[in-house]
């Protein structure tokens, strides 16, 4: 716990740690160009020396001057931007006082852990994210209340799928399958403008991390991650259309009213 | 004037609840919900809604994103993820879709390459944020 030891550490030891740091990062939505300084930040902290790094949006590669190589695979990517703060801050504190690689394991994996809300209360915001949306796009009222219902499903179907392990592009097919039902409940009982309450419950699924990571990765010259990140958002959005199209057909082909 | 005040707000409610929804707290998350109401504000103060009200709020998300992701040394995404959600043509896209389903194939295909411009706008807004606001802000310092 002593600050001022200097090092006489396991250099593989650091580099996984520095590489599970780089990990964290990208499965939670960081931009290459984050990974990657914050990586090197911390190999400079631990006086690794010049590290050579190659960050994939699915993969990353690490190369320490001592010949040391690791290769780490990402397979599950989500939007949780209170780790990216998180690995961010303490890539900052570690930077400034380093810390003995022990305790940054530790404080990296509390950060990985970092879930500021409690999961049950996801379903709630979706819900008044996806009401206040359907007052944006021309809902009135009556809309708010379906339109809440509809974002709590939608986030509980997609959180309950992602920790099933069902593949990204299916699970926001079927949220979106189920995110229609309640607009197409509430066209059925009449009411005027179905597709606020529809939109409304979508929105929740956008990939708008995505979107702007990519732009984000495009401007800084990671080409291959703006382009594979564009694909996901791209393939994200199509299976949502996709979803709530499935639904919205089927009900028509039933002979349901939609204005 | 009113009801663009009154979208402001509800802009501004959006991106907190989305905020929340990708774990955004405390006082990062007032902030990212007043640049979604600022940029609404913005983009739309002056007219009906266009491709450039979608550039200018992506645009006003973006460079005022980079401001208080510098102020408070935060990531960038704190800010522009929660705000950047209300400018997603999500309402032309499904507009396209029903009119796919219901065989209106010339309107869907209208409203649906509007959807895919409205989009190009939003990347554009955002890309000149990252391009020309950030190195004003930071300098040649790159991250963070």
């Amino acid at each position: 716990m002593d600050p001022t030891r200097s090092t006489p550490y396991e250099p593989s030891n650091v580099l996984a740690v520095i590489a599970d740091a780089g990990v964290a990062l990208l499965s939670s939505g960081a931009e290459v160009s984050r990974v990657e300084d914050t990586m090197e930040r911390l190999a400079g902290a631990y006086q690794i020396g010049h590290l050579e790094a190659v960050v994939l949006p699915t993969a990353l590669f690490v190369y320490a001057p001592d010949g040391q190589t690791i290769l780490r695979r990402v397979r599950r990517r989500s939007v949780n931007l209170a780790v990216l703060a998180a690995v961010n801050q303490l890539s900052r504190d570690v930077a400034r006082t380093p810390i003995p690689v022990d305790e940054l394991k530790g404080r990296i994996g509390q950060a990985v852990a970092r879930v500021r809300y409690p999961a049950w209360s996801h379903p709630l915001f979706a819900a008044a994210g996806a009401a206040f949306i359907s007052q944006l796009m021309g809902g009135t009222r009556i809309d708010l209340a379906p339109a809440a219902v509809a974002g709590a499903i939608t986030q509980l179907v997609r959180q309950r799928l992602r920790t099933s392990g069902v593949p990204g592009s299916v699970a926001d097919l079927l949220s979106a399958v189920l995110a229609v039902m309640p607009a197409l409940a509430a066209a059925w009982a009449g009411i005027p403008n179905p597709g606020a309450i529809l939109v409304g419950a979508v929105m929740v699924l956008t990939p708008g991390l995505l979107m702007t990571t990519a732009v984000r990765d495009g401007i800084a010259g990671d080409l291959l991650s703006a382009a594979a990140r564009l694909l996901e958002a791209f393939l994200s959005g199509a299976a949502i259309a996709a979803g709530a199209s499935l639904s919205l057909y089927v009900y028509l082909a039933l002979g349901g009213r939609w204005p | 004037m009113s009801t663009v005040l009154g979208e402001a707000v509800l802009s501004a409610l959006t991106a907190a609840s989305f905020g929340l929804l990708y774990q955004v707290s405390g006082s990062n998350l007032l902030i990212a919900s007043g640049i979604g109401g600022v940029a609404w504000l913005l983009a739309h103060g002056m007219g009906n809604a266009t491709l450039l009200s979608d550039a200018v709020g992506a645009l006003v998300v973006g460079g005022l994103a980079e401001f208080a992701a510098h102020w408070r040394r935060e990531p960038v995404s704190v800010f522009v993820v929660p705000a950047i959600i209300v400018f997603v043509p999500g309402y032309l896209v499904y507009q396209s879709m029903v009119a796919f389903l219901k065989g209106h194939f010339v309107a869907g295909l209208q409203t649906g390459l509007t959807a895919i411009m409205a989009a190009g706008a939003l990347g554009i807004g955002l890309a000149l944020a990252t391009a020309i606001i950030r190195p004003l802000v930071r300098g040649r310092q790159w991250l963070h």
